[in-house]
């Protein structure tokens, strides 16, 4: 399993760094602007440090979908079904990269959002914890679809999945109460909705039970995914 | 493998330890410092809710595993049988659950024993909390899966000590006097905050010397769990995620998840509760640790009977 580990980190060393690059200034900016800003510019603030974590995690999730890419090569999956380590490791080491990928964005991301705390930003560590196990879940949809069909079809689903949360958002909007977005506090309002400030009951059951379902569907998915990767290979062009 | 070759050996083996515990407590020396700069205990008051010294905290977590690694490199030990593995398979998703489940267990249990001590004029009727299913049990699931997502903390201390230190110590001597020195060693490092207010507060008779103790038998038992987790699977995963639940939903947590504000309100904890709470939690702390440490001790035995395990 280290050596398959090590083979990823190897042949993603250029994204890597890039999201390490992409993570070391958007840390920068976040603690500059923590230390620099007056309690007024805090909602604001909340807002744009919501933005730039959603945008990390993006990052994070685009280099997942090139961890299973680069993989799609009849050859290679020939060569590697026929290690000791079998399909099967193959398959676990593609969740436990991504898995240790998303640990290392969210403990970062505590770790900077702590100290922005200390500097006086309000703490998102409430979005980051829905942040981290969300990506999870949609990857637990995701991989197997992409395993077996290939990385394309499995966006495709992905990005299925994001729209319907959208599309969702939207009809929302159109037809459900929205005055918390059209008051004078709206700013304040959603700054308090991303910090889990008052939240409803069903928000609490939300993030209480989407780490136990997301690490459940994580752990099936990786076991479906075992089952279906040889499949998949017959399927693959290179 | 000749006698002189098992005492260097040995040897070795017992600086690396003392190379690993000084690197460990390293980081407290910055303790008498933050102490100056908040001008009180940092573990209570102000200090000890500001988000300074909760990021000390946290990097101070991280010093047993950063002191693994240093360690290895220094004495040129290699990276070998580093548990890093999660070993999830059939014969070990019981400890994965055992770690979430003994912990809030531990908790309800210790929940109970101060509301039957201290609770005064509370009917049964009024004791539980009747929004438990609305917002007490997911914020109870809340609770611990940010053990989860902090995984990383924990698992800083973890790496060290159930990683590094507990292996060492269980092929020094015998598994019973290991448990126990293990779990000394990491009372002890908690000394510096302990001496600071954490855990117990500053008023309590001979302070801080009892609640460096406590901390000692406390450790010592939840040792003796961890240890137990982390030999059974070779994986440091499992002790990090009981330590996490641990930390996240301790007994306050669970009380307040479990009973009714009213019910709280009339509990009447004697002096120096800080203590006193410590000493109920010790209660079923004190029997899973007596029955892991009885498990652990008894695998060895059963192997040396050459009965198939």
């Amino acid at each position: 399993m280290a050596g398959l580990l090590y083979k990823e980190f190897i042949l993603h060393k250029k994204a890597l760094w890039t999201t390490a690059g992409v993570t070391l200034v958007m840390t920068i900016y976040i603690l500059l602007m923590s230390a620099t800003s007056v309690p007024e510019d805090m909602s604001e603030l909340t807002m744009i440090f919501t933005v730039i974590y959603f945008m990390l995690f993006f990052f994070v999730g685009f280099i997942q979908t090139e961890f299973l890419r680069k993989d799609e090569n009849v050859k290679w999956c020939g060569f590697v079904t026929s290690t000791p380590k079998a399909a099967k490791g193959q398959v676990q080491s593609k969740y436990y990269i991504v898995l240790i990928a998303n640990v290392v964005m969210v403990s970062w991301l505590s770790l900077v959002d702590s100290v922005a705390a200390a500097l006086g930003a309000s703490s998102l560590a409430m979005m980051l914890h829905v942040l981290f196990w969300g990506q999870l879940l949609i990857n637990s949809i995701e991989f197997p679809f992409s395993l077996r069909f290939g990385v394309n079809k499995g966006t495709n689903i992905k990005m299925g999945i994001v729209m319907s949360i959208v599309l969702a958002a939207i009809i929302y909007g159109l037809f459900g109460d929205i005055s918390f977005l059209t008051s004078d506090d709206a700013v304040e309002n959603i700054a308090a909705f991303f910090t889990g400030d008052g939240m409803s009951k069903l928000g609490l059951w939300f993030i209480g039970l989407l780490p136990w379902v997301s690490l459940a569907a994580y752990i099936l998915s990786c076991r479906l995914s075992e089952k279906l990767y040889l499949k998949g290979v017959e399927s693959y062009d290179g | 493998m000749t006698a002189d070759t098992k005492r260097s050996d040995k040897k070795t083996e017992i600086i690396r330890l003392i190379i690993f515990c000084a690197l460990s407590a390293l980081p407290f020396i910055a303790v008498p410092f933050l102490r100056e700069h908040y001008g009180e205990p940092i573990c209570t008051g102000e200090a000890g809710a500001s988000a300074g010294v909760s990021l000390f905290l946290m990097l101070g977590m991280l010093s047993p595993s950063v002191a693994n690694i240093l360690t290895r490199l220094i004495t040129k030990e290699g990276f070998k049988d580093c548990r890093l593995g999660l070993n999830l398979n059939r014969k070990n998703v019981k400890y994965y659950i055992a770690a979430v489940v003994v912990k809030l267990a531990e908790a309800t249990a210790a929940a109970f024993l101060m509301c039957a001590l201290f609770m005064r004029d509370v009917q049964l009727s009024d004791l539980f909390n009747k929004e438990f299913f609305s917002v007490g049990l997911p914020t109870l699931l809340a609770m611990a899966s940010f053990g989860l997502t902090g995984i990383v903390m924990f698992f800083g201390e973890e790496f060290g000590w159930r990683g590094y230190m507990m292996p060492k110590l269980l092929k020094l001597m015998p598994k019973p006097a290991a448990l126990i020195l293990g779990g000394v060693i990491w009372g002890l490092w908690h000394a510096p905050i302990t001496a600071q207010g954490h855990n117990f507060g500053l008023d309590y008779p001979l302070f801080p010397w009892l609640g460096i103790l406590l901390m000692c038998v406390m450790c010592t038992f939840d040792n003796c769990l961890l240890t137990l987790l982390a030999e059974r699977t070779k994986s440091v995963f499992p002790a990090a995620i009981c330590h996490g639940v641990n930390n996240q939903c301790g007994m306050g947590v669970m009380a307040s998840v479990l009973f009714s504000e009213a019910a709280l309100m009339s509990l009447e904890m004697p002096e120096h509760a800080l203590v006193v709470m410590s000493l109920i939690m010790l209660i079923p702390i004190f029997i899973t640790g007596t029955v892991s440490a009885i498990l652990l001790c008894r695998r060895k035995s059963s192997n040396d009977t050459g009965s198939d395990t």
